[in-house]
């Protein structure tokens, strides 16, 4: 028989190839994971525990290549989730507003505001809006992304576009 | 491109530049994506039977309240099987026992659905919702009671994470024409629960964010009686993948392997645990084919070695059994090659042996061995298809209901309800028999879109390449399932059908 004895693993990948996935895609989902959640910890934490899920149902898969796709879907939706599950963002719009106040720059108290702006949307319109406007995905992608029709999509980035427009100008008013 | 749009882009690309990314894998990475790979495939399992629950009430000949919900609803809360949930007063919380989900004569024994939620009150039974007609409901939810798992997903506190799952076509087209589903396991209060959400592609958006807030708003209570069994761990084997089960119960002690086809386990039932127990199954097919190896030991046993035939000693970790359980036990479980033995020496602190054992070696069979088969109609799982010699190896199991699947499954998995679903299936061999296929041969596949009554003629090349890639090939609106089932019919040792059976 050899020494052929050995705890059942489920090996489906080599440490190499499973350490090279791990770099190639983790980073974007990291990027993605931040912009949607506004926290750089909870990013890191967001997209490690979406690779590793995404990994354990990577051979269900029915397109393998999908990866990525599949990755950002889980990603989009743990960040999501998060806000359902905290509610923090009121919490985190207030603290937000709070260090944007601080900034002297000055151009950079626009890009502030838009990013209060941005951060106080609706945690699937601001998905879409990262997905579109940051990830460059068509409307088809953006849907897969957050699990919505394409239409969907359009009408959601319009609806944040337009609660962007209301808040910048008025912003700069005052 | 105008202002806000430009400012907005250069905003997110310089926000996302600036956000700390991992240039490396962490340590543990291969480790943690093994256990994710086993307790997913495992949990899928589980799920699965929770989303096929899912279909068996009929929602369309009540006057739909779905339409009629506005986007602010006022939310109730109620409490089902210790599950307490808020959710809008215009849904149904519905009671799988009394809507006759789990099974005609509802016990308490795990894996069984507590609770649903729905849009529209159940009616009748039927087979999935996508072939009702009328109005059909455009969410549901389900949340299974398990075993209680002690690794893997599932076992991660609440609260969890709801996650998309990619059930590979199987019920996608039917029975949920276009659905999305997402899953989630966790363990809450010493109990351990798997939820199953389906949004149909009609779900309003209020709706899928009050699901998904009703599902958030989910509080627990502890059991109201001592778990019965557990999960003690996960793994695949043959490309199968199984759970490790102890189960206590009247005969004592219950360890048992469930894999996903059901089929393959067995179980061992100790009244007391001062011997070693073993007990051994082959998983998988022609080279892919390991035997995996599972026992008791006495629970003074703090370390345990395999031996090989050349005398290779290889430590095997000592799983724990909780004493709710039974309080005299612990267990191993290990892979060997499909023709191998092992011997098993159990140890106590002293270093005094206290069970032995060794797994009874098979009677020599090759594998693949190439046999025929007699003619009729047979049960049994296509491994490969030689579309220019016209031959396909066969792997002959059989498909078991009404009572006499409830016994097998019972027998294999030392659990006592029924099995679900209604059938098992019993794959005890590898053996795979080559058989030539006639000329005249009539390729009967599933047409899901009408499901489950509707065949078509199938293309015996797009067949060979679901095989060969266990996958789906789809053909327009047809689809060759390569993970199907089959029963072929052999007339004077030739193949002249093969037929696809669904299964749910």
């Amino acid at each position: 028989m050899g020494a052929n004895i050995g705890i059942v693993g489920s090996v489906v990948e080599s440490r190499a190839d499973l350490e090279d996935l791990y770099v190639r895609h983790t980073p974007a989902a990291v990027r993605v994971a931040f912009l949607i959640t506004g926290d750089a910890d909870l990013a890191q934490d967001i997209a490690h525990d979406a690779f590793l899920r995404a990994v354990g149902r990577f051979r269900h898969l029915r397109e393998p290549e999908a990866f990525e796709a599949y990755l950002r879907r889980s990603v989009v939706n743990a960040c999501t989730s998060h806000f359902r599950h905290r509610t923090v963002e009121a919490a985190y719009v207030r603290r937000q507003g709070r260090a944007a106040a601080t900034v002297s720059e000055p151009d950079q108290g626009r890009r502030d505001e838009l990013r209060t702006a941005l951060r106080a949307l609706p945690a699937r319109q601001r998905a879409a809006v990262v997905l579109r406007y940051y990830a460059d995905l068509s409307e088809e992608q953006t849907g897969e992304a957050i699990r919505c029709s394409p239409a969907a999509v359009r009408s959601m980035v319009a609806r944040a576009m337009e609660t962007l427009r209301e808040r910048i100008p008025r912003s700069e008013d005052t | 491109m105008n202002d806000l749009e430009r400012d907005l882009r250069q905003l997110l690309s310089d926000d996302a530049e600036h956000v700390p990314t991992p240039a490396s894998a962490p340590e543990g990475l291969r480790r943690r994506a093994r256990l994710g790979q086993a307790a997913f495939a495992a949990f899928t399992g589980i799920v699965v039977v929770g989303i096929a629950a899912l279909g068996v009430w009929a929602l369309g000949s009540l006057p739909s309240r779905d339409a009629a919900v506005p986007a602010v609803q006022p939310t109730t809360t109620q409490t089902m099987n210790g599950i307490t949930i808020a959710f809008p007063g215009a849904w149904y919380l519905i009671d799988p026992d009394q809507a006759g989900l789990n099974s005609s004569k509802p016990t308490r024994d795990l894996p069984r659905l507590v609770l649903a939620l729905s849009p529209q009150a159940p009616t009748d039974l039927i087979a999935c919702p996508g072939i009702v007609e009328g109005q059909q409901p455009t969410f549901l939810m389900t949340v299974q009671e398990v075993p209680r798992a002690l690794e893997g997903d599932a076992s991660a506190p609440w609260p969890a994470a709801l996650e998309p799952m990619d059930l590979g076509g199987s019920t996608g087209s039917a029975c949920y024409p276009g659905w999305e589903f997402l899953v989630a396991g966790w363990t809450a209060e010493g109990r351990t629960f798997g939820a199953a959400v389906g949004l149909s592609p009609e779900v309003s958006e209020q709706d899928r964010e009050a699901l998904l807030a009703a599902f958030d708003s989910m509080t627990f209570a502890p059991a109201d009686q001592a778990p019965t069994s557990v999960v003690l761990t996960t793994g695949t084997t043959g490309g199968e993948d199984w759970e490790l089960i102890a189960s206590s119960g009247p005969e004592g002690l219950s360890l048992s392997i469930q894999a996903e086809s059901f089929g393959a386990g067995g179980s061992i039932h100790k009244p007391a645990s001062e011997a070693l127990g073993l007990v051994t199954h082959v998983f998988g097919s022609g080279d892919q084919a390991k035997r995996l190896v599972w026992g008791t030991v006495p629970a003074t046993a703090v370390r345990i070695d395999g031996i090989d035939a050349a005398s290779n000693r290889t430590e095997i970790p000592v799983i724990d059994i909780p004493d709710e359980i039974d309080a005299r036990a612990n267990a191993f479980v290990i892979e060997i090659p499909v023709d191998g033995t092992v011997a098993i020496e159990a140890f106590d602190v002293t270093g005094a042996v206290v069970a032995r054992g060794r797994s009874d070696p098979e009677p020599a069979e090759p594998v693949p061995s190439v046999v025929g088969l007699e003619d009729g109609r047979h049960f049994g799982f296509i491994r490969s298809v030689d579309v220019a010699g016209r031959r396909v190896d066969f792997d002959l199991a059989y498909w078991l209901s009404g009572e006499e699947a409830n016994q097998a499954y019972q027998e294999a998995t030392g659990l006592t309800g029924p099995v679900p679903n209604d059938h098992f299936v019993v794959n005890d061999n590898p053996k795979l028999r080559t058989l030539p296929l006639s000329p005249d041969l009539r390729l009967r596949l599933l047409d899901w879109n009408h499901c489950c009554e509707a065949f078509f003629d199938g293309d015996l090349a797009l067949f060979a390449q679901a095989i060969e890639t266990q996958g789906d090939v789809v053909d327009g609106d047809l689809r060759y399932s390569g993970q199907s089932q089959w029963w072929i019919t052999v007339e004077d040792g030739v193949v002249t059908e093969i037929e696809e059976q669904y299964s749910p």
